[in-house]
């Protein structure tokens, strides 16, 4: 029987909310990236900086992200042009199949070394990890391992369907 | 055309002075912009050259080369379409751009002006180097520094 969504707050400062290292580390060091826009793209070579905008997708490896603008940099390592990070604005979406991970929220940062995603809202971010739904202000989501973490103080909605 | 001679210095293989080639084609055709410092800018060779009473001059198999510090950006055509007053040239049909850092475009007409050194490209293009592939509908591009803006749908892929 399905239950009524089951709704409890909580006054979390920094909190992890899932522990599960079980999965095997993920690297999306060396994944093909694929960017699509609608309203075209800018790119500074000098800056070392490419901008996307208007319904952007955006594909790497398992890891889908869905923006209105997307700000792009990247650095060149041992001569070779390597994505540093990717910073998203408007209605953000973000998928992560393998570990059934999807978020939506206002901001999206993401830093390619560390594999970290900062999703953020002016008022909540909302995540759904395992069929369990997450809302608050902001949350990081580290994609080697699959955890999430709230980030900023804010009050924390967990729904259990 | 007395504009284009005017404004810079050029040299053409078989004849002294571009005006005599008028209605005529040779067999070479080369011409390099300076700027007032006497500095060369671009050159655009082809083999050979149609002048036409609107004061354009039509080359076939263009060559067309910006020197920057860097090393030169050079893009060739079928047919390029230069303007007497050499503000403007269009290049059409098989259009390859190849800059100093190995990026290739390829595209079916490409807008330039010379003034500005900005490549605009009307139609469909695709930009690619070791590593990644752009495609997009319409785009320009700013030789130096350079600087790549698509328009409408883009599409870019990147492969470590």
């Amino acid at each position: 029987m399905k239950l009524l969504p089951f709704v409890f707050s909580l006054f979390c400062v920094g909190q992890s909310l899932v522990a599960e290292p079980v999965l095997p580390k993920k690297d999306l060091t060396n994944k093909k990236i694929n960017i699509k826009s609608q309203d075209g793209m800018v790119l500074a070579t000098e800056s070392q900086k490419a901008s996307f905008k208007g319904n952007v997708v955006i594909t790497m490896d398992t890891l889908l992200m869905k923006c209105q603008l997307l700000n792009v940099e990247y650095e060149e390592i041992k001569g070779k042009r390597t994505l540093k990070s990717m910073h998203g604005e408007g209605q953000v979406y973000c998928e992560e199949t393998a570990k059934k991970i999807k978020a939506w929220c206002d901001r999206l940062d993401y830093d390619h070394k560390t594999e970290v995603i900062n999703v953020s809202s002016d008022k909540l971010s909302k995540v759904i990890k395992d069929d369990q739904t997450f809302e608050a202000e902001s949350f990081k989501i580290f994609l080697q391992t699959g955890e999430l973490k709230v980030d900023k103080s804010s009050v924390l909605e967990i729904r259990l369907d | 055309m007395a504009a284009l001679l005017c404004s810079s210095l050029y040299l053409c293989s078989e004849n002294s002075a571009l005006d005599s080639l008028k209605g005529s084609e040779a067999k070479s055709f080369v011409y390099i912009h300076y700027n007032k410092e006497g500095i060369s800018q671009w050159r655009l060779e082809g083999d050979s050259a149609t002048y036409s009473a609107d004061s354009k001059t039509a080359v076939t198999n263009p060559t067309l080369e910006f020197f920057f510090v860097q090393g030169a950006i050079t893009i060739k055509a079928n047919q390029a379409l230069i303007a007497g007053d050499a503000k403007a040239c269009q290049m059409m049909g098989n259009v390859h751009a190849q800059s100093v850092l190995n990026r290739h475009v390829r595209t079916e007409q490409a807008d330039i002006d010379l003034q500005s050194q900005t490549v605009n490209f009307p139609v469909k293009f695709e930009a690619k180097d070791e590593l990644s592939t752009l495609s997009a509908e319409r785009g320009s591009l700013e030789l130096h520094p350079y600087l790549l803006t698509t328009f409408g749908f883009s599409e870019l892929d990147y492969q470590p």
